[in-house]
């Protein structure tokens, strides 16, 4: 198969082209993914800041049931998989999920350990550190983020529930985002480029192909079968009209050909003037490129068996015309 | 030209024909080390993290994601351009296996870092693409160097005929 050219020319073209369009799809996609999870982050953020800001009042004025009815109306949300409020030491104080309330969450868990994991607790997270992605019991992707609920002096110095001022943080707010839509369109977006890639492949591969087929390929196959024809003493063979550089090596083909006609004509000639001795030794001393079997037997005065003898010795420089 | 000076010519040419068809397997020899490394690669992708962990103290932490995308993109294209170039010139393809280490590199930033499935997938397109290429390349070069020299052998041959 790789001895055709047509093959030889399109199998680089194809596999450069085939294989950068797939490699550039595969990082456009994963950048745009990364985009999306990142705008879908510092969404999850801005809404934990948010519920911050809004429960602050309620929080100075130890107003659980407004506080609790914000935490159940936000929870209430179709893109909200859960929103809660620990204390310092885990107990879920407030949550979307009523269930949850009183119990402990697990310090070890994935959206913990970025600030539990060394020895004394980190205070704060960068943005993008704040938010965690998971797996819940239904098999869903959630976005995780936390924010904490820092002491303030009016907090450590209000009068109905004080907290000691050395107490950095009171609380922490936790909204999970469910990332089923987000994973949706990222799916839709894979198949999309998937198709716009075959789409890509089709028109690149198939246009390369095309024109070498039509400039270069279909004049060479002409090309060869005027050099076959020619060969095999086809005066009458049709000369191809090709363009450019494949026109000029018809002609020159041609004329090559035409001379090698006249140099036989005339070395026929030659030995029809001539007495047998003499043809003989013309015969042998004849360019290797020429047959015996190129004269007429009546020329050599010989049958064919002797005149074998009279042919150069190596086969290989004997290749007929 | 004496009778000894053709023959160790032809054993010469003949030596010449045998590095020729070694060094024409040296693209697809590449090819196949890559993805070896490429079905250990995604065996443990995911947790490479998990052993850079350990690293991250001694060397810092990995370069972004998308530092990462950039010079995969740059070095795919560059080595594509190359390969094109070299074919054009017919010059020697040289270093079959460099790809196949920078490609390992990008493996083991890419698992580092924690990045993606996607990401694997990105630098097994780039490898089979880089070492496609190369294997074609270096198989096209070496085989014309062969005609070359069956050529010249039988050149030779009519020579010691003729004498």
């Amino acid at each position: 198969m790789l001895k055709d050219i047509c093959a030889r020319t399109v199998i680089p073209v194809a596999i450069a082209v085939t294989g950068f369009v797939i490699v550039c799809c595969l990082l456009l996609y994963s950048m745009i993914r990364q985009d999306m999870v990142n705008v879908s982050t510092i969404h999850g953020t801005n809404l934990a800041d948010t519920l911050t800001r809004s429960a602050r009042y309620a929080m100075l004025n130890d107003d659980r049931e407004a506080l609790g009815n914000l935490i159940a109306n936000v929870g209430a949300q179709e893109e909200v998989e859960h929103v809660r409020i620990f204390n310092k030491k885990g107990r879920i104080a407030f949550s979307s999920d009523p269930r949850e309330v009183g119990r402990f969450v697990d310090k070890n868990a994935a959206g913990c350990i970025a600030c539990h994991s060394g020895v004394v607790p980190k205070q704060t997270l960068e943005g993008m550190q704040q938010a965690r992605t998971y797996e819940n019991l239904q098999g869903e992707q959630v976005l995780a983020v936390t924010a904490s609920v820092f002491n303030e002096p009016v907090c450590a110095n209000a009068s109905c529930h004080a907290h000691g001022d050395d107490q950095a943080i009171l609380g922490i707010l936790d909204v999970g985002l469910d990332q089923e839509p987000l994973r949706h369109a990222l799916s839709s977006l894979g198949w999309r480029m998937l198709i716009f890639t075959l789409m890509i492949l089709c028109l690149t591969v198939g246009g390369v192909v095309a024109i070498l087929n039509l400039n270069l390929i279909v004049p060479f196959r002409k090309l060869m079968r005027f050099t076959e024809t020619t060969a095999n003493g086809n005066i009458q063979s049709h000369k191809p009209k090709l363009a450019g550089e494949l026109g000029i090596l018809v002609e020159k083909i041609y004329d090559l050909q035409e001379e090698n006609r006249s140099l036989r004509r005339k070395f026929n000639i030659l030995l029809s003037a001539t007495n047998i001795d003499k043809r003989k030794e013309l015969i042998s001393h004849f360019p290797r490129e020429f047959n015996e079997s190129d004269f007429p037997e009546s020329l050599t005065g010989h049958d064919r068996k002797r005149s074998n003898q009279l042919a150069p010795e190596d086969p290989g420089a004997n290749s007929s015309l | 030209m004496t009778e000894n000076g053709v023959t160790s010519l032809r054993q010469k040419i003949q030596e010449q024909i045998r590095l020729c068809e070694q060094r024409s397997n040296h693209g697809l020899w590449a090819l196949a080390l890559f993805v070896a490394i490429s079905i250990a690669a995604n065996a443990n992708f995911q947790s490479l993290a998990t052993l850079a962990e350990q690293w991250r103290d001694l060397l810092g932490p990995p370069p972004p994601t998308s530092w990462i995308n950039g010079a995969l993109f740059i070095y795919s294209f560059s080595a594509v351009i190359q390969i094109f170039t070299r074919m054009m010139q017919g010059t020697e393809p040289k270093g079959a296996f460099f790809p196949v280490i920078y490609l390992l590199l990008f493996y083991l930033f890419y698992g580092a870092s924690g990045a993606q499935i996607e990401h694997f997938w990105a630098v097994l397109a780039s490898g089979l693409t880089i070492l496609g290429l190369e294997s074609y390349s270096c198989w096209n070069y070496y085989q014309a160097e062969i005609r070359g020299a069956r050529e010249e052998l039988d050149r030779l041959k009519r020579l010691e005929k003729l004498s």
